[in-house]
């Protein structure tokens, strides 16, 4: 039963957290802070066992031939980690942010749910379980997208309903149909199909189901519509949104679908793996592309997780062992360095009132620790050694050359160009003298800008240690390679 | 697998060898005096400014001469890279920026380029160490696409045409200090990266070809291109793209022939040592005598011409040593391109020439800024930079110089070393007499030529495309309008008589499948 | 004399003694009477429905007569299922019903009147859902739409009489059609009772033709589009209490009468034509239904489209059903799981729309907004009642829809997924707009003054035990394997 605290532990906060009303900050806070610290604890303690080889897992009968199960296997641990581990951060952030908000109840109760349908996401132990979650977590996200109750939040999270719904439709189908293929297909690395034989084009109509599914939330264009106007959330929502929960559901579903659900050699023999690898491709450069054309800073860093993300879903096609790592230490990577600018971007808004890059000029003065891990983070995303994006680039890079398509190595340095092109314009756009009124050195709120320095430095560390057991990188290694049939570090 | 993985801090490597050792004098004694001439020129109040981006780019600049992994070898050319871009950026004018804009883009390019071909590299060779990676790249069968996008980042770092405006942009528009940092050190690092990276002797004839060919129009093209220009330091930019053609042909040289190979690097470590601490001298001097009136400028004019001659290739300069050792390389090649390559080198002379000279022009004409109290130190570090720019070539302790120090006394080649310079002279002669139609092609071209005339068409088309507007906003109350019609529709089926004869019409359907 | 013995019996019995006891206390005591009832009714149909799952299906003779002369009840797990959710429901549409009625006029309604009423339908429902013979179904059938009609018209203004008219036509319609049917059979087959029904029935006209408009009253009575114009106006303009147990439980009794005729009675490959053009008017109802719940204006007519649209899911179980035993367990499991999912959840909704319009003091969807902050405990309850009319995880909806996805791409007939599929996203559609007025951040001079509601977490309590319903699904699946037609199917639970 341990194997299901990462679930049951958020969503108990949330339930507290709803209990406790919209009075009561310092206990609502208490509440979700102990929840996110034991919650980290727990995913830690499972690491610590699943590294030493104990796979932990738990089902509960429910459908007939259907259990209802998880499993905590390092694959599931590290995006439940990146998860957990940034919740107790975004928290920090959120109470701050949140300061004089309206029904603060309601946002920190969705939001510990979203944190346990995400771990839940992270540590299902089969398809079906994965779409339950997968589903619990598009609809515990929309009360956050539209939390402001704007006609523009409204209409915003219409629209991120129509997609998550409409992708939920088709992962439903491709698991109902699959299942009836096949009977229960438990993740397995390497594949779980190995007893279908035939069936190719039911197959590659299920694998185009269950990844449009996935890719609704993992932004694969063009079903990434609904990301760039979910950014009327707040801030910390986005944050959640963006970099850690949601999104990386998306693309750990896929992460899930080619290495332990079809399997690398099944995925790349039916050609469907390549079709992906095609359609990531063109993503990481359309996303990178309409980004330098976005003037609202946090629009631009939206399109920069399209692209982002995008280079986990090609990294994930490829089909190449060290691709597939790099892919895997990208979601864990990716989630540190766009939330630290995600963090910036709202502490911009709050503070200063500044929403566009055009506003900048002056910021960097005004706030320069917050500036400054932007910078880091900025730099890490578009793949400077040896920040963390690095490690994880490299790896997909390396994994590109070795998977065969050495195509998309150019895409991807490619796009750590317009990485650059877009992200460095706002850093020489805040260095540039503007007038904001209060002193230099003045930053918005501690509890604003501690979470800020925190996963600016993590970053740091992520690409530091990548080598070392236990970093993203090393971790990731060590989670794909028995989806390629042997041991990789 | 385990040495494919960076591995942070822990696992970079670096090395001591025949390779690192000029260039880390090279680099060294650049980025020091640069740094120091800065630290002095800089107003105390601009010093912090300054080297927030001047001492991560000195500490890249300087390690990436020892770095001996793809790793490291990357990490030190992006910090070096970089950082440049807040020097170049540092004055603060719309033309500065958008010259760093420039410089940015282009860099950041040539760094995903080289990004993608170690990687390429890294897993053929099954590890990081450069040399492993240079020799697995001998059988690979990527080595085609390796090399090419190798090339394309070392042109882009170091100017081949059509990239040549970097150069100018990013020596025009920094402080002097910082400028002639860039100028002495940057584009070396592409020479840098051609020895530990290109594959030696392996490639097939056209390539070396190709590459030398490509060398032997921008040794031309730039030069053409720097004379039509009007600031000191973007002719100097020019003359830098021009002479890394010829270093880029000593590169080609290598290419093919295995023979070639240690030719080949004895050039291009020749051309940079040469070219490096010349070019630094050249941009520092500039700016010394921008900032000295009277006998002290015409002395700092006079000092000026060691460099100027040393790149045209007059005899007894560091440029003498650094052609012959260039000859040596292009001559050992045999067929058709090679030898129209080396029958075409002393012409490149003659357009650097008209560059030098060109340069002085320009340096006369300067307007005095106020002279500096403290002019003193900046012309010790000058006249430091220009007794290491008279001895660094000749007594460098290698065998490429020897050929030279034999031809010394030669009178043929003194010859061969000093026509060109006088061929320009007397075109500058041609030109000055003829001034009515020169006039209006003098100074056509800003510093960066076809890149800012580039960068402006991509401004221009970008304004062009429709902007994107914010999603229409739709409220939650449209629904009752957009469905009056499907509620009419309802109406009309829930009246009795609809109603009724619908169930009648559903009855009879059923009894009628019923009893078929 | 063991009490468990007469479960069947006493099922039926005690709503009965607790209507008439009612009828004598008086409106003061009256809700006290019903809340004892219901809380008894409870416990003994959990009692029923444990013996079912024990024992398996079992007859149960009143007054030990036996068929043809008496009267069996016919206790099996489709039946017991039906019951426990008819208690459920019941318990909690009866503990909403006394603080909804303290809150009002004591005169405006016939409040004391109500809780016989209320009863009394509760008694022939159970009496529905335990009868074996087809006769006594057109008495129960009548029995629960008089009781409805007169509880849609309890409150006695012109809208609630206008459509309490309208469902006593459809009703009588119905029950007139039916006892043709059940003439026309009698007169073929002999016998009113379905299982020697089953054994008898030959495929001749006149059986074929009884069991057609057998099937076709029923269809009215459920509510099937295009039979469906007594519904919206009906459930829309009853009290609200009234409207929960109308949308929750009373179609789901003529439902489980088509489920008895066509899968036990009639035998296999019987009016094949029939199950087809069921699941297409099905289809017909998910897609029309929910677009009428897109465009309503008010908030109870939305909820009572959402009925329709939700019926239609039922139907999709009868052409599923004829390809063979595996995909038949899978439908009939999946169609019992849809309508207990819906029965909770429409319930919540109703109460919870009901709520709503309490503290607004209209039913106006367009002057709601804000709604979320004054009640957010029933905004909450509404939102969870949509995750299970889309049918998503971990609902009972989503169970059904998984069921009944699986046994159309088992089955081969896979248009019928497609049909399950765009109906979920059409339910989403009206479901958020609903939410998303709601939830809007409202102008604060426009929010109204606040009107106390008491029983706000009485909605949720039923919507919540529809989300979590997935867990429950081996229950309802061991009483789907109990029931007699899966166990004359040859299916072992």
């Amino acid at each position: 039963m341990t194997v299901w605290l990462p679930v049951l532990l958020p969503a108990l906060t949330g339930v507290v957290t709803f209990a406790l009303g919209d009075r009561r900050g310092t206990a609502r806070a208490a509440v979700n802070l102990v929840g996110a610290i034991v919650s980290s604890v727990v995913v830690v303690s499972l690491v610590i066992k699943s590294y030493a080889g104990e796979v932990l897992s738990h089902a509960v009968p429910t459908l007939p031939g259907l259990d209802f199960g998880v499993h905590a296997d390092l694959l599931g641990l590290l995006f439940s980690a990146v998860a957990t581990v940034l919740w107790g951060v975004t928290l920090v952030y959120a109470i701050g942010y949140m300061d004089h908000a309206r029904d603060r109840a309601r946002f920190f109760g969705f939001f510990a749910w979203c944190i346990a349908a995400a771990n839940g996401v992270a540590l299902a132990a089969d398809p079906i379980t994965l779409f339950i979650f997968y589903e619990i977590l598009s609809l515990t996200t929309y009360p956050l997208v539209v939390h402001s109750g704007s006609s523009e939040a409204i209409a915003a999270g219409r629209k991120y309903l129509f997609y998550a719904l409409g992708g939920g439709a088709a992962l439903l189908v491709g698991v109902t149909w699959l299942t009836v293929l096949a009977g229960p297909v438990p993740f397995t690395p390497g594949g779980a199909l190995a007893s279908v034989s035939g069936h190719t084009t039911e197959l590659r109509i299920i694998f185009g189901l269950l990844a449009a599914g996935f890719g609704v939330k993992a932004a694969l264009v063009p079903l990434h519509g609904w990301l760039p106007g979910a950014m009327v959330a707040p801030a910390p929502v986005s944050s959640l949104l963006h970099a850690v929960a949601v999104v990386k559901a998306g693309v750990f579903g896929m992460i899930r679908l080619v290495n332990e659900l079809y399997g690398p050699e099944l995925s790349s023999a039916l050609g469907v793996a390549q079709a992906l690898a095609v359609l990531a491709a063109f993503g990481i450069i359309f996303g990178s592309v309409v980004a330098l054309r976005q003037e609202d800073l946090k629009r631009r860093l939206a399109y920069s997780t399209v692209a982002q993300l995008s280079y986990i879903t090609l990294g994930t096609a490829l089909c190449s062992p060290l691709a597939a790592a790099g892919a895997l230490a990208h979601l864990a990577h990716h989630a540190v360095m766009k939330i630290t600018m995600f963090f910036t971007a709202g502490s911009l808004a709050e503070t200063l009132h500044v929403k566009k890059v055009s506003a900048l000029p002056g910021v960097a003065r005004r706030m320069p620790v917050t500036m400054t891990s932007f910078a880091v983070a900025a730099f890490a995303l578009a793949g400077i050694p040896p920040l963390a994006g690095f490690a994880s680039k490299w790896l997909l890079g390396v994994g590109a050359a070795e998977g065969g398509a050495p195509w998309a190595l150019l895409v991807y340095v490619a796009s750590g160009a317009l990485a650059i092109g877009y992200m460095v314009p706002i850093l020489i756009a805040s260095l540039r003298p503007g007038d904001h009124p209060e002193a230099a050195g003045t930053e918005s709120d501690p509890r604003m800008l501690w979470p800020i320095v925190t996963v600016a430095a993590l970053s740091i560390i992520f690409g530091l240690t990548a080598g070392l057991p236990g970093s993203p990188a090393h971790w990731a290694l060590t989670a794909i390679a028995p989806s390629f049939g042997g041991l990789m570090p | 697998m385990t040495p494919l993985l960076p591995t942070g801090g822990g696992s970079l490597s670096f090395a001591l060898d025949s390779v690192s050792v000029p260039y880390l004098f090279l680099f060294g004694v650049i980025w020091t005096v640069s740094g120091l001439y800065s630290f002095v020129t800089t107003p105390r109040g601009a010093r912090r400014r300054i080297f927030a981006y001047y001492l991560p780019s000195a500490i890249g600049g300087v390690t990436v001469a020892l770095a001996a992994d793809a790793i490291s070898f990357y990490l030190c050319f992006a910090l070096m890279a970089l950082p440049a871009w807040g020097l170049i950026t540092a004055g603060g004018t719309p033309e500065g920026r958008r010259a760093g804009a420039i410089y940015l883009t282009l860099t950041v390019i040539g760094e995903a380029l080289l990004l993608a071909a170690l990687a390429l590299m890294a897993v053929e060779a099954g590890g990081l160490r450069l040399d492993m990676l240079v020799t697995a790249m001998a059988t690979s069968p990527v080595r085609d696409l390796a090399t090419g996008l190798l090339l394309a980042s070392i042109a882009l770092k170091i100017g081949t045409l059509p990239a040549s405006g970097i150069l100018p942009l990013s020596y025009a528009y920094a402080p002097a200090g910082p400028a002639s940092a860039l100028a002495g050190a940057s584009a070396k690092v592409g020479a840098l990266a051609m020895l530990r990276l290109l594959p030696a002797g392996v490639m097939p004839e056209n390539w070396a070809a190709v590459v030398m060919l490509a060398g032997l129009t921008t040794a031309f093209g730039a030069a053409a291109l720097g004379i039509l220009t009007t600031t000191p330091r973007a002719v100097l930019g020019y003359s830098s793209a021009s002479q890394m053609g010829l270093v880029l042909i000593a590169a080609g040289a290598g290419l093919a022939d295995p023979a070639a190979v240690p030719l080949s690097h004895a050039a291009i470590i020749a051309f940079s040592l040469h070219h490096g601490l010349a070019k630094s001298a050249l941009v520092l001097g500039d700016d010394i005598v921008a900032r000295t009136a009277g006998r002290a400028r015409s002395l700092a004019l006079a000092g000026l011409a060691l460099p100027a001659l040393a790149l045209v290739g007059a005899p007894l300069t560091s440029g003498f040593v650094a052609k012959y050792a260039l000859k040596d390389a292009v001559y050992a090649l045999s067929g058709s391109v090679p030898h129209a390559v080396y029958s075409l080198l002393p012409w490149a002379a003659v357009g650097t020439a008209g560059l030098m000279i060109r340069f002085f022009i320009l340096t006369a004409r300067h307007a005095q800024v106020a002279p500096d109290t403290r002019h003193r130190a900046p012309a010790a570090l000058w006249g430091g930079i220009l007794v290491l720019v008279a001895v660094t070539c000749w007594a460098w302790p290698a065998t490429w110089n020897h050929h030279a120090i034999e031809a010394v006394l030669d009178p043929r080649a003194l010859l061969t070393a000093t026509w060109p310079a006088l061929v320009a002279l007397g075109l500058t002669a041609v030109v000055r007499q003829t001034r009515g139609v020169f006039a209006r092609l003098d100074g056509a071209l800003a510093p960066g030529d076809i890149l800012v005339t580039g960068a402006r068409l991509v401004r221009a088309a970008n304004a062009a495309l429709p902007s994107r507007k914010p999603s229409e906003r739709v409220t939650a109350e449209t629904g009752p309008q957009a469905g009056r019609p499907l509620l009419g529709v309802e109406e009309r089926l829930v009246t009795w008589v609809t109603a009724s004869t619908l169930f009648v019409l559903l009855a009879v359907a059923l009894v009628l499948l019923a009893t078929r | 004399m063991n009490v468990v013995h007469h479960l069947p019996a006493l099922l039926v019995i005690t709503p009965l003694v607790g209507a008439c006891v009612a009828f004598v206390a008086g409106r003061r005591v009256a809700p006290h009477v019903a809340l004892a009832t219901a809380t008894a009714d409870v416990v003994l149909a959990v009692l029923f429905a444990a013996r079912v799952l024990a024992e398996g299906p079992f007859r149960y003779r009143i007054g030990g007569w036996g068929a043809p002369m008496g009267i069996d009840l016919v206790a099996d797990g489709m039946a017991a299922l039906f019951i426990v959710l008819t208690s459920i429901v019941g318990l909690v549409v009866t503990v909403y019903a006394s603080g909804y009625f303290r809150s009002t006029d004591p005169t405006a309604y016939g409040h004391g009147l109500f809780w016989t009423l209320w009863l009394f339908m509760w008694t022939s429902l159970n009496g529905l859902f335990l009868t074996g013979d087809v006769f006594n179904v057109y008495v129960c059938i009548e029995l629960v739409g008089i009781s409805a009609v007169a509880l849609v018209t309890i409150s006695g203004g012109p809208d609630a009489l206008r459509a309490g008219m309208r469902y006593l036509f459809a009703s009588m319609l119905g029950a007139m059609t039916y006892l043709l049917g059940v003439a026309l059979l009698y007169a073929s087959a002999g016998a009113v009772d379905m299982a020697t029904l089953s054994e008898r029935l030959v495929p001749d006209t006149t059986a074929a033709t009884g069991l057609a408009l057998m099937v076709a009253a029923l269809v009215l009575k459920t509510a099937l589009v295009p039979a469906h114009f007594w519904l919206p106006t009906a459930h829309a303009s009853a009290p609200t209490p009234v409207s929960a147990a109308l949308s929750a439980l009373v179609v789901k009794g003529s439902y489980f009468v088509v489920l008895r005729l066509m899968l036990d009675v009639m035998p296999d490959g019987y009016l094949p034509g029939a199950a087809t053009l069921l699941g297409v008017l099905g289809a017909a109802a998910i897609v029309w239904g929910s677009v009428q719940a897109l465009v309503q204006t008010r908030i109870k007519l939305l909820v009572a489209y959402s009925t329709v649209a939700q019926i239609g899911y039922l139907f999709l179980v009868f052409p599923l059903a004829r390809n063979g035993r595996d995909v038949l367990a899978l439908a009939l499991t999946g169609a019992l799981v849809h309508a207990t999912a819906h029965g909770l959840a429409k319930g919540g909704l109703f109460l919870a729309a009901g709520g709503l319009i309490t503290r607004f003091g209209h039913d106006r969807l367009a002057e709601m907004r804000g709604a979320a902050r004054a009640v957010p405990v029933l905004t909450f309850a509404v939102a969870l009642s949509g995750v299970t009319m889309m049918g998503l995880p971990p609902s009972g909806g989503f169970a059904a829809k998984w069921l009944l996805i699986s046994a159309a791409l088992t089955s081969g007939e896979w248009w019928w997924a497609v049909v399950l599929v765009v109906g979920g996203l059409l339910a989403a559609a009206y479901m958020f707009r609903l939410v998303a007025i709601l939830i809007a951040d409202a102008p604060a001079e426009t929010a109204p003054a606040p009107k106390p509601v008491r029983t706000e977490w009485l909605p949720l309590a039923l919507t919540a035990a529809a989300v979590l319903l997935l867990f429950a699904v081996p229950l309802i699946s061991d009483l789907a394997a109990a029931s007699t037609t899966l166990q004359s199917a040859g299916v072992t639970p």
